[in-house]
């Protein structure tokens, strides 16, 4: 094991390994920078060039792509508020207000580092542990995930911003949105109203914009004639992100590293996930959580890193037992079979050291990324110098290109819209969009899970769970404790800034 | 940005009695009843069942779920809204606000329509320099300039370099044969 | 006259012209054609567009775009391409059940027999059924008549209903008599985990999916004769030969003028001759069992009648 180590180290050093990897991060990053373009699309359009490449040039070069993208992801989200996965919704809460404030060159620095260190880490940790967390990605079923699900929506109905009972119910229109469609099981059409384009469900990306990024702009149209015109960027404030300002947030990243390379090993809906549980985790360890969502650094540092995070652990299941767990790895495949090489069993030791070599290649990509992304952020940071009576149509444009691109059908554009004029409305009635949008994604996938529970137990649920799912019995019953809990701590702290406000500011 | 703005208006709104979340109670406990009543009609009926499903999750479960949240959840709404310090924020909206929002959300709407039927390019570039224009720009040099060079680029990196497709018509064929170059 | 009727005058026999002289000139595809796949990106049919379309273009003389439309089990893609022009513009990458199975299943807004008409099958591909190299069962016969004695105690994992490793598992169930729980999984990448995992007793799975678990999985009955060594086929077994195969199949709007479906036939004939291509095709483990349009078009009533045949058997 530790020959096929070194030797795959020594594979890696290629300078066209890292000139090809650098390209991939850049192309990467400037797609996934685009509104409606995910890393899925990225990968699958430049997937034939790998072809023609030699496997330790091609794979990287895709790696690139792949990492490249999902920070690329993270800079709509940011300075524009345009979510481009699940996955960058939580780096929506803190990005755009800091972009307000002049801060976006900093914030985009801050999710630069925090996505880089917890990807470096996990990537680390997953080289060292790759043959348990193998087992434990095996072992991880349709149980268990929905258990986590569960719990990950209790943790994001508790820490939803205003009151709780509106959260709660927010996320069951979430639910009941992502039941548009078919049945995860039968695939019978539900809720559709004899639309036909409601049989494919209420589409996610349009849904994104819609709620996070149209609301913005309706907001600051209001009161045009004030805001648009006259903008001042504060210059100081405008600079690179201080070391300080790292520092600070460290804690932070490390923790939110920790609880992505956890939830890594559960395939398919991970980051979503591990950023909302990052960042909650963030506000509840914080001694000023009421400035959490008003432009907080560490806010981005929380769900970045956290996100990032999972993507080393999700390699091990399509390295080790050939069996991608997401869209991005089923594009891996292709290219690694395309190169000769069968992911699986086999391939751990007939090809050890270029096993090796790929992963070494990961966390060299992390480093590399972290060069590259520092010199072109300044690039992205202009962004918010331009003049907002031009940025905003300029929004308005990418929002509809990149609703209509992933699907081609014009039924999306109204769907954006008529997201846009909800997530409107109900912001100005302080209801939180974000419970509603996560469980639209998690809903559809608890549901699944929870149809195959049911399969699996053969009639039996109480018996199968106890006895040969312990993991999840624990979970479940764990879970009304830590609502409590959550809950608890929620309204306390609630008060606890009422209390402090009102010393602050005489009534 | 006025990071008080929120936290001022609790201060100065307990909104105690009947309020805009009352009625969002009692709306998501009528929500409740219509989401029951229509859950038998809006699941398809399966053609025929397989005997394999005995212990299938039923496609109505979930909904169902759904229907009792909504009424338990508007239920409570409905009784916390008398203690919620919260404003409608439509309140503070004067006339010229709501006139503004509704002309752009007009805008909006209109846009996709006229992107099926005049291409990508060139509603764009009408959307930009209208929106632009009424958001307050007055260099109309630049929002030419804006409003032509940034459609087509889009145009040109999303279908051709990008592989995917947008609608064309206006200059569909120039530019799609520098696909071939 | 007026000068206006001039200036009309005028302009229509620029048109005209203009149109002939392009006509001459420029021979279909005088544009880049879209391709609409109704599945997502980076699954197999995507993958195998990606080879494909990389290549058809020096063959067709211009582009060919891929246009993802997944959702609703195929039938978003599929109604589009439906109520596209038959021009040659637009084509579809689809597979048999969406093609000849889903209309037996589920009410859909087209119908594919009379929009489509075959451009060509580009390749096929049968599954075997494996079970863990820890399992009891040695043979597929000890798998049936244990599952005859125990009726819906085994678990079989598939990767999803109506998919390509449904349908073949239903008729051979069907044949053998027996009943199994079958575990649904999201795809074939899910329902291995599941297998391996021990979730399941036994699942079908692609030859590219079995040799890369080397020895951890064993073999009981393969999907056509002599894919694996020393293991019989189903039809060695006592079953249906063709089970059901899954077939990567080109279609095109019904009414695209006759040449032009020539034309892009030819290229698709001329790209089976093509060694890159065939390197590629192989690379990412499929097969090149390419049938023309004409023939492929004869095979689907058939298709049609055993699928039917199969769901009203299973119907109570």
């Amino acid at each position: 094991m530790w020959d096929s180590f070194l030797l795959g180290v020594e594979m890696a050093m290629r300078w066209d390994t890292m000139a090809m990897m650098g390209v991939g991060l850049m192309l990467g990053m400037f797609v996934g920078a685009l509104p409606g373009f995910t890393t899925v699309m990225a990968m699958a359009i430049l997937l034939p060039l790998s072809f023609f490449l030699e496997p330790l040039i091609g794979i990287p070069f895709l790696l690139g792509v792949y990492k490249g993208g999902i920070y690329g992801g993270s800079i709509p989200a940011i300075l524009v508020s345009m979510p481009g996965t699940g996955a960058s919704v939580a780096t929506t809460f803190d990005g755009p207000a800091l972009t307000k404030k002049g801060k976006g060159r900093k914030a985009l620095e801050m999710a630069l580092f925090s996505s880089a260190f917890g990807d470096l880490s996990s990537d680390i940790v997953t080289i060292m542990f790759i043959g348990p967390i193998a087992l434990i990605a095996l072992k991880v079923g349709p149980p268990e995930l929905m258990a986590i699900l569960f719990l990950a929506l209790i943790v994001i109905a508790a820490t939803s911003s205003g009151v709780f009972v509106k959260g709660l119910l927010m996320m069951v229109v979430g639910l009941f949105l992502g039941m548009v469609g078919q049945d995860p099981i039968g695939a019978l059409s539900r809720f559709t109203f004899d639309i036909f384009q409601f049989r494919a469900g209420v589409p996610l990306l349009p849904m994104l914009i819609g709620v996070y990024a149209l609301p913005e702009i309706l907001i600051a149209i209001e009161n045009r004639a004030t805001g648009m015109i006259k903008q001042t960027i504060n210059s100081r404030e405008g600079g690179p992100l201080t070391f300080e300002e790292f520092r600070s947030c460290f804690r932070t990243i490390c923790r939110s590293t920790m609880i992505g390379t956890v939830i890594g090993v559960v395939p398919g809906i991970g980051q979503v996930v591990a950023a909302f549980m990052g960042y909650a985790a963030a506000k509840n360890a914080s001694k000023t959580p009421e400035k959490f969502g008003k432009g907080e650094l560490e806010g981005i540092a929380a769900a970045e890193a956290a996100n990032n995070a999972v993507n080393g652990p999700t390699m091990v299941p399509l390295l080790t037992l050939g069996i991608p767990g997401d869209n991005i790895t089923v594009i891996l495949i292709g290219a690694f079979i395309a190169q000769g090489l069968r992911p699986g069993p086999q391939l751990m030791v007939e090809q050890g050291p270029l096993v090796f070599a790929i992963l070494v290649a990961m966390v060299l990509a992390n480093i590399l990324f972290l060069i590259i992304g520092y010199f072109t952020i300044p690039l992205f940071a202009k962004v918010v110098t331009i003049r907002k009576s031009i940025l905003l149509p300029l929004t308005v444009v990418f929002a509809f290109a990149g609703s209509y691109v992933p699907r081609s059908d014009p039924f999306d554009l109204l769907v954006l819209v008529g997201f846009g004029a909800f997530g409107y409305l109900v912001k100005k009635l302080s209801f939180d969009v974000t419970p509603m949008v996560m469980a639209f994604i998690l809903g559809k996938e608890l549901e699944y899970s929870f149809g195959q529970t049911m399969v699996l137990a053969q009639g039996n649920l109480a018996q199968y769970l106890f006895f040969e799912r312990p993991i999840t019995a624990a979970i479940i019953i764990g879970t009304p404790f830590l609502t409590y809990m959550l809950w608890r701590r929620s309204s306390r702290l609630r008060n606890e800034v009422a209390a402090k406000l009102s010393d602050e500011i005489p009534s | 940005m006025e990071p008080t703005e929120e936290n001022v208006e609790q201060q100065t709104g307990p909104a105690h009695g009947f309020n805009f979340n009352t009625v969002f109670g009692v709306l998501f406990v009528v929500a409740s009843a219509v989401l029951f009543l229509i859950i038998p009609g809006q699941i398809e009926k399966p053609l025929f069942v397989l005997d394999e499903n005995v212990n299938a999750l039923k496609p109505n479960l979930f909904p169902r779920l759904a229907a009792i949240g909504f009424g338990g959840l508007g239920v409570w709404l409905f009784f916390r809204s008398f203690s919620i310090d919260e404003k409608n924020k439509f309140k503070n909206l004067d006339r010229q606000a709501i006139a503004n929002v509704l002309v752009t959300l007009v805008m909006m709407s209109v846009y996709g329509p006229l992107m099926m039927q005049i291409g990508f390019v060139v509603s764009s570039a009408v959307v930009i320099a209208a929106l632009s224009t009424f958001f307050g720009n007055r260099s109309y040099g630049l929002t030419a300039a804006i409003s032509i060079v940034i459609p087509v680029s889009i145009f040109f990196v999303f279908t051709n370099l990008l592989a995917t497709s947008l609608p064309p018509f206006p200059i569909d064929t120039p530019l799609t044969r520098l696909y071939l170059l | 006259m007026t000068f206006r009727k001039i200036s009309l005058m005028f302009l229509g026999a620029a048109l005209v012209f203009g149109l002939g002289a392009g006509s001459v000139k420029a021979e279909f595809p005088e544009k880049p054609i879209t391709l609409i796949l109704p599945l997502g990106a980076g699954g197999s049919h995507d993958l195998n567009a990606r080879v494909f379309t990389s290549i058809l273009p020096s063959y067709l003389g211009n582009a060919m775009i891929v246009k993802l439309m997944p959702g609703a089990s195929g039938q978003t893609g599929t109604a589009a391409a439906a109520h596209a022009k038959a021009d040659g513009y637009t084509l579809i990458f689809t597979h048999n059940y969406y093609d000849q199975l889903q209309q037996h299943v589920k009410k859909l807004p087209y119908d594919t027999n009379k929009d489509f008409v075959s451009v060509a099958q580009l390749n096929s591909n049968d599954a075997s059924l494996i079970v863990r190299a820890d399992s009891p069962f040695k043979t597929l016969k000890n798998l049936v008549d244990f599952a005859k004695a125990n009726p819906g105690k085994l678990k079989f994992a598939h990767s999803g209903v109506w998919g390509a490793v449904h349908v073949p598992a239903v008729r051979l169930f069907k044949e053998a008599g027996i009943k199994v729980t079958m575990v649904p999984y999201k795809g074939g990448g899910p329902s291995m985990r599941g297998f391996l995992a021990g979730e399941a007793d036994f699942t079908l799975q692609f030859p590219s999916g079995i040799v890369s678990q080397g020895d951890k999985v064993r073999v009981l009955a393969s999907g056509s004769k002599g894919m694996f060594k020393g293991v019989p086929s189903f039809g060695e077994s006592g079953y249906s030969d063709d089970l059901g195969s899954m077939r990567r199949i080109i279609m095109a709007p019904k009414g695209i003028p006759a040449d032009r479906l020539k034309k892009i036939q030819d290229a698709l004939v001329k790209l089976q001759g093509d060694k890159t291509y065939k390197n590629m095709i192989k690379k990412i483990g499929e097969t090149t069992n390419f049938i023309n349009g004409p023939d492929y078009d004869k095979l689907r009533p058939g298709q049609s009648k055993t699928y039917k045949e199969l769901i009203t058997s299973l119907t109570k």
